[in-house]
């Protein structure tokens, strides 16, 4: 058996993730918060890993399309204005932090808030906004206004400012669903000058969709020329066992 | 196939979508009417390859890789924006300037909350909802009077053959520490339930309560323009993840086409 019939293996089952990226990236087009996937895709070579003791190994052009990873897509998306006194869109790098049942503090760039039963300032999911210190934020009736750093006050003065976490690398963070991501142990720092709270507004999905369309012809086309590939393999093999067949045979 | 579900969990949640826009647009000229925003939440993901791993050329993965499996509506808010005041006229036309409920009693002895002030008088002269359902606590107008309602909801009214004017009764307001947790209950009625909390009633003005403005009606607070933006990116939505559909389709199809 060729190398081949591998390679077009890779490449076709890659395009099929590649194709389940751009679906969940067009669903939540419409989250709000939500930050697009990214498939990194890269073209490994096995004979390149280990090339000193391999040197025969060499010759084969023997390639295969790795998924490498799925990296975040960062960048901010629109922000649109409410008018719900409880929606926050952050613009800069930050996050609201957001701890769930169980405990464990999650980040999110999704500002949906409201105020529960309990007068908790809570996130769509259900965990608690936490303040600076880490502790829950509590509302008592009335209005209550969020200043550009955080600050919520009502009419009786300051009562919390929101924690709003910065990432040196926000790659390392992990989706965890109901738009909250889980640093997994990764250090974050309170947002400074560089973040800023806008109050009755929402972050907008920061989905593509001509980039995400693109995609998805890209990865349809792609997979129709490896399957192609594939058969035109699986043809010459056909035909040479064929030959080498009759050949023995007279 | 992944992709075929996420497609068609975004499809399903921009149906939902279109439906409360529709309410939304339906209700543009009901008095009282409270606007009714859906949200969406990203759906579980699938963890492929944990970040922090090793690859193949032996360089630590930075990322990770995780499939998601799309979109789910996480809730229907209803939106407790003050709507416009429409000035009527009427009398018995109420109307609350900032938060808070009007409390009526319903036929069965419970209670139920409402923005829409229309009221009108029975037979009996009690204040009661276009509906029939009474002001709670009750208000009796004797015949022929004329009402007046201050803003912090005293009523009074210049009886016949009395110099000054006599008080009828105190119009209360109800407020929740989470308004958007009541249950809407159709004929511009809101329940209280457990996500509510209780109500919190007291006089109109108090803060944390509007006060009343008499001879006026507040109108639905649906903005056309924002729901007919909202009906457009409702519906490229729903058209661009039937792409994703369409293309998913026509993979499996060229897979099974692979041998013939």
């Amino acid at each position: 058996m060729s190398h081949a019939i591998y390679t077009s293996l890779a490449a076709g089952t890659r395009s099929f993730e590649g194709l389940d990226v751009v679906a969940n990236n067009l669903a939540n087009a419409d989250t709000p918060g939500f930050k697009a996937q990214v498939a990194l895709f890269r073209s490994v070579s096995p004979d390149d890993a280990g090339s000193e003791d391999n040197e025969a190994a060499l010759s084969l052009a023997q390639t295969y399309l790795s998924l490498d990873g799925i990296g975040h897509d960062m960048s901010a998306g629109a922000v649109v204005t409410t008018g719900d006194p409880a929606h926050v869109a952050l613009r800069g790098t930050g996050f609201l932090a957001v701890q769930v049942e169980g405990g464990e503090t999650l980040y999110t760039r999704d500002g949906t808030l409201a105020v529960s039963d309990e007068g908790l300032l809570v996130h769509q999911s259900g965990g608690h906004v936490l303040d600076e210190g880490g502790g829950t934020i509590a509302i008592g009736a009335g209005a209550f206004q969020i200043a550009e750093d955080g600050t919520l006050t009502q009419e009786s003065g300051a009562m919390a400012k929101l924690q709003i976490a910065t990432f040196a690398d926000p790659q390392v963070l992990s989706r965890e669903g109901s738009n909250l991501f889980s640093a997994g142990g990764a250090a974050s720092t309170q947002a400074g000058e560089e973040t800023r709270v806008v109050q009755g507004a929402l972050e907008q999905s920061n989905v593509d969709p001509m980039r995400e369309l693109v995609e998805l012809i890209r990865l349809s086309r792609f997979y129709q020329a490896y399957s192609q590939a594939l058969e035109s393999v699986d043809e010459t093999e056909g035909q040479l066992n064929n030959r080498v067949g009759k050949a023995t045979a007279s | 196939m992944r992709a075929l579900y996420s497609a068609a969990s975004g499809m399903s949640a921009q149906q939902v979508k279109m439906d409360n826009i529709a309410n939304n647009l339906a209700n543009v000229g009901t008095t009282g009417f409270k606007k009714v925003r859906e949200s969406f939440q990203d759906l579980y993901y699938q963890q492929l390859q944990n970040p922090g791993t090793e690859t193949s050329d032996g360089n630590q993965d930075t990322t990770g890789v995780q499939v998601g499996h799309g979109v789910q509506l996480s809730s229907l808010r209803r939106s407790f924006e003050q709507g416009g005041a429409e000035v009527t006229g009427n009398a018995t036309d109420l109307m609350i300037d900032g938060p808070g409920f009007f409390v009526v009693q319903m036929a069965d002895g419970s209670e139920a909350y409402t923005r829409d002030g229309s009221f009108r008088l029975d037979s009996e002269g009690n204040l009661v909802t276009i509906d029939g359902a009474m002001l709670s606590p009750g208000i009796t107008i004797p015949e022929g009077a004329m009402i007046t309602v201050g803003q912090d909801g005293t009523v009074t009214a210049k009886v016949d053959g009395e110099e000054s004017e006599t008080q009828l009764g105190q119009i209360l307001v109800a407020n929740f520490s989470n308004p958007a947790g009541m249950l809407a209950e159709g004929r511009n009625l809101f329940r209280a339930t457990e996500a509510s909390g209780d109500a919190l009633s007291g006089i109109p003005g108090d803060p944390g309560l509007g006060g009343i403005l008499q001879g006026a009606l507040e109108s639905s607070n649906v903005d056309v323009a924002e729901e007919l933006v909202n009906l457009i990116r409702a519906q490229r939505s729903y058209e661009l993840v039937s792409k994703v559909i369409e293309a998913s389709d026509e993979v499996l199809q060229t897979t099974n086409q692979i041998k013939r």
